[in-house]
């Protein structure tokens, strides 16, 4: 590949790293200045190096002014800026195997897609799910680079036990690319922003089928989470919930949502009160997860709860979280009751006792008890246990 | 030649002759058979006139001259005018080889770099902060620096270690006859507790104050017994810079999760309970312990026997919701400590010598159940390194680290798992401040590493399964998977501090870089 002009990447931020790549003449020629002196030179000129050479570049000048950067960024904001320099994109293949079961979604955390400082340390908060956004949280001209970083994230990043997912663009702006980007990096689940119809989310499921056959990525199916930011969305929530098979889960976004309904968003959110319950109405229907929209207020920590509250009320399973500190009281919330553990406990029991006993009678204080009670039942279990490691 | 101590650093026998003694073990050390340093003694005249026109004036009557030692204590902190201003006239009236014997420095004296250069001073025995740390390593000095803990700069003034010529005291107010107090005036700091050995061991005492009022100045933190002059000033320092407004707990997850865990940890072994001790300081982390604390304490229904350390707005709400019997205050943070100790009986203030000194009948780091500290690096041995950059650069004094992880229960250094892209745990700190058999648990957003010394601590942390419980040299690989490791920088030969545990002897040197 040859370098044609210069190509800048990353920033001049914390944990961040500033790659300039220019033509040259003698070969790759690396200049490196770091806040943490010479503490990691070899390194940084190596991996540097590396993605150079990778992508066959003989000649060129290559500036990197470190803030601290952690190596994979430091990978991400090469490629970035080589591709920059260069106008290609170039496809990468890895394999790697996690499957998706059934999944707490109580918190998905929004994360911004091109700031390296903010993704540290996420494996540690306990969000259910953490998004990389490359949507509003990305200006336009860095999407590019965004992309490269999220996929080097994904790919180097401990999650813990969190679902990994990503916000990508709506189709019609560049939502092809960023999945042609992160796919093969086997995100658990797709979001899809701003969705309107059953036909955002058809567009998203088959480019998603698509590239998992062009990449050969075998066994794996990224998972799709719509989310419905309109007062158009708000009237198909069913349809876009029912439309694929790769949904699990419909969202709710409101800040957008308030904006097309022509309100401004209020404390005691009277004025969402219809899209909430369409959606969670919409989302069951379809027997997937409803997600609430996100509490902006990081620090009304009560204010939180009792939003929370509402939205466990109305029947979502879960919500937005944009501020790790939010992740335990929404937890604590949609933690199922004393009471509900107590009874779901009693019906496994029941239901255990049967299955010796060979019984096909479920009886639990006078009442049947089907199969989807038992599975809830179940569930609420494994959630309680999940929250209450001791 | 040289020998290697207890935490396995190579100490010279001898620099600048002064013989060097290796640290042997944080308690192996006694002074029986020494007697204190004695000062000569004063007399007060009823005459007397301490009242000087100037500084040049208050410095003449205490005889200044070539290779005298100066001390200065820091309250003033970064608003700090003082150090500064003595400084500038003694180099303007001309005299040479100061040595500077502050209780620390910060960034706002990085002027006294001239003075190193035109060699007005010759030696720094204190804390070398950010630019003067960084021009010391790079051998710019001529004399070997020594830093001390604040326990042990009180012991090494008691036993005549270091004279001091004259001490400054950087007085909010004061009258004319030399009484002083930080709890008023435009400059208002606080507690002098820095100041107060100074007052005691030095020949000479001058006062300088921007508030002087008339005598008598009560209540007093240093009386007019010790001082022998007093200049009036414009200003003695940045209000806005001594203290701040109301400081803001972190908003960074990791750190709020540190804290969290430090708590939780706590709670799980059965150490929040009623009459705990505690010390926090006002650094990221520990407001936010100090806030989750006094959470825990409100939902358990429990009370401190008493908090101290550097004292902010989150323990005096603690004191004002009875969540503590007392506040024991060396230095004071934000106007709300201020205030609350100079209206309630119960926030004390406490002199360095009785907070941490060693050599004495009985400091109070003794009687601490818990101290949260912080860090630049620890080791895999539970040494810890507050001195020092990763890249060899002096960067911070000692601060009362040595003397609380020695004296309280349990010694917790709550810090991230990396700074930047810098591991904070290493096979070996690049520097040793804290030798790691004073420290029992460190505290990242990883878990918690619990020292193998403390056999009870690891058993009663057997059963806890919300915390991550790791060996630290598991938490230690986990942090290098993410950030790789560093390339040690090549350091020269040369000593350029000394780096003295409490008891006076050497736990390690700082090479020039």
């Amino acid at each position: 590949m040859d370098i044609k002009k210069t190509g800048v990447a990353g920033s001049e931020t914390k944990q961040d790293v500033l790659v300039k790549v220019e033509p040259g003449l003698n070969g790759i020629e690396i200049k490196i200045t770091s806040s943490l002196g010479m503490l990691y030179y070899k390194q940084i000129a190596s991996s540097v190096d590396e993605t150079a050479s990778r992508y066959g570049i003989a000649n060129a000048l290559i500036t990197v002014v470190d803030y601290g950067a952690l190596d994979f960024v430091i990978r991400a904001r090469t490629e970035s800026a080589i591709l920059r320099a260069s106008h290609e994109i170039e496809k990468k293949f890895y394999v790697d195997k996690k499957d998706v079961e059934y999944k707490l979604r109580r918190s998905r955390l929004y994360l911004p897609g091109n700031n390296p400082y903010l993704m540290q340390g996420v494996a540690y908060y306990g969000a259910d799910g953490i998004i990389l956004d490359l949507e509003d949280s990305v200006p336009v001209e860095e999407k590019d680079s965004a992309r490269i970083l999220v996929s080097y994230a994904l790919k180097n990043m401990d999650f813990g036990a969190s679902e990994r997912m990503v916000r990508i663009n709506p189709i019609d702006v560049c939502g092809s690319e960023d999945i042609e980007s992160v796919l093969q990096q086997k995100p658990d689940v797709i979001l899809i922003p701003k969705c309107e119809t059953e036909h955002d989310v058809k567009k998203i499921a088959e480019c998603l089928e698509k590239n998992e056959k062009r990449f050969n990525l075998y066994g794996y199916q990224a998972k799709i989470i719509p989310i419905i930011e309109s007062a158009k969305g708000v009237e198909n929530a069913y349809e876009i919930a029912s439309v694929s098979e790769r949904t699990v889960a419909l969202a709710f976004g409101a800040e957008d949502y308030t904006v097309s309904l022509g309100v401004r968003k209020s404390k005691c959110e009277e004025e969402l009160l219809f899209a909430r319950q369409s959606i969670a109405n919409g989302a069951k229907a379809a027997g997937v997860q409803a997600s609430d929209t996100v509490y902006s207020d990081i620090d009304d920590l009560n204010g939180l709860r009792k939003s929370t509250e509402k939205s466990k009320m109305l029947g979502f399973d879960g919500r937005g979280v944009i501020h790790p500190s939010q992740i335990e009281i929404v937890h604590s919330v949609f933690m199922p009751s004393v009471e509900e553990i107590e009874e779901a406990k009693e019906i496994i029991e029941v239901f255990n006792k049967a299955k010796e006993e060979g019984s096909g009678v479920l009886k639990h204080k006078g009442k049947m008890i089907d199969m989807p009670v038992v599975l809830r039942a179940k569930r609420t279990v494994s959630t309680a246990k999940t929250i209450h490691q001791e | 030649m040289f020998s290697i101590n207890k935490v396995n650093r190579e100490i010279p026998d001898k620099i600048e002759n002064r013989e060097l003694k290796p640290f042997k073990g944080a308690f192996s050390l006694s002074p029986a058979g020494k007697t204190k340093h004695s000062p000569r003694l004063s007399v007060s005249k009823p005459s007397d006139d301490k009242l000087c026109r100037n500084l040049e004036e208050a410095l003449n009557r205490a005889n200044l001259k070539d290779g005298m030692t100066i001390s200065f204590h820091h309250h003033l902190r970064e608003g700090d005018k003082v150090v500064n201003m003595v400084m500038d006239e003694i180099a303007r009236m001309g005299v040479k080889n100061i040595t500077v014997f502050p209780t620390a420095l910060f960034a706002v004296h990085e002027k006294l770099i001239e003075h190193i250069k035109s060699g007005v001073i010759a030696r720094i025995e204190g804390s070398l902060n950010g630019p003067i740390g960084k021009f010391v390593s790079h051998g710019n000095m001529k004399n070997v620096c020594v830093l001390r803990s604040h326990g042990g700069r009180v012991r090494a003034v008691e036993s005549g270690d270091i004279k001091i010529d004259i001490a400054i005291v950087a007085s909010p107010s004061a009258d004319e006859y030399g009484n002083c107090s930080g709890l008023v005036g435009k400059s208002a700091c606080g507690p002098l507790a820095y100041a107060d050995i100074d007052t005691r061991y030095a020949e000479n005492v001058i006062v300088i104050t921007d508030n002087l009022v008339k005598y008598p100045l009560v209540p007093h933190s240093i009386p007019s017994t010790r001082v022998d002059s007093v200049v009036s000033v414009e200003s003695i320092g940045d209000p806005s810079l001594i203290v701040t407004g109301t400081m803001r707990i972190t908003k960074s997850p990791t750190r709020l999760l540190i804290a969290k865990y430090s708590v939780d940890f706590l709670d799980r072994i059965g150490y929040i309970k009623n009459d705990i001790t505690f010390q926090t300081g006002a650094g990221g982390i520990s407001l936010a312990v100090t806030k989750f604390m006094g959470d825990r304490m409100r939902e358990k229904k429990v009370k401190a026997k008493f908090i101290n350390g550097g004292i902010t707005k989150f323990a005096v709400d603690m004191l004002k919701e009875n969540l503590t019997d007392s506040l024991i205050d060396v230095q004071s943070f934000d106007l709300d400590a201020i205030k609350s100790m100079s209206e309630d009986s119960r926030h004390f203030e406490c002199s360095v010598d009785e907070y941490a000194n060693y050599f004495s009948k009985g400091c109070l780091v003794n009687k601490l159940d818990v101290g949260f500290l912080g860090a630049t690096e620890v080791d895999v041995d539970f040494n810890v390194n507050v001195n020092t950059h990763t890249d060899g650069l002096l960067l911070h004094g000692i601060g009362g680290h040595q003397d609380v992880a020695a004296g309280c229960d349990i010694t917790m250094i709550t810090i991230p798992a990396y700074r930047n892209r810098l591991p904070i745990i290493l096979d070996s700190v690049t520097t040793v401040t804290t030798p790691g058999e004073t420290v029992d648990v460190v505290v990242t957003e990883m878990g918690v590493a619990i020292n193998p010394l403390r056999k009870d601590l690891v058993e009663k942390a057997k059963n806890i399964k919300s915390i991550p419980v790791m060996d630290i040299r598991e938490m230690k690989e986990k942090i290098e998977k993410i950030t790789g490791a560093i390339e040690r920088p090549q350091k020269k030969e040369r000593v350029v501090a000394l780096i003295e545990y409490r008891d006076g002897t050497i736990i390690d040197t700082v090479r020039e870089v």
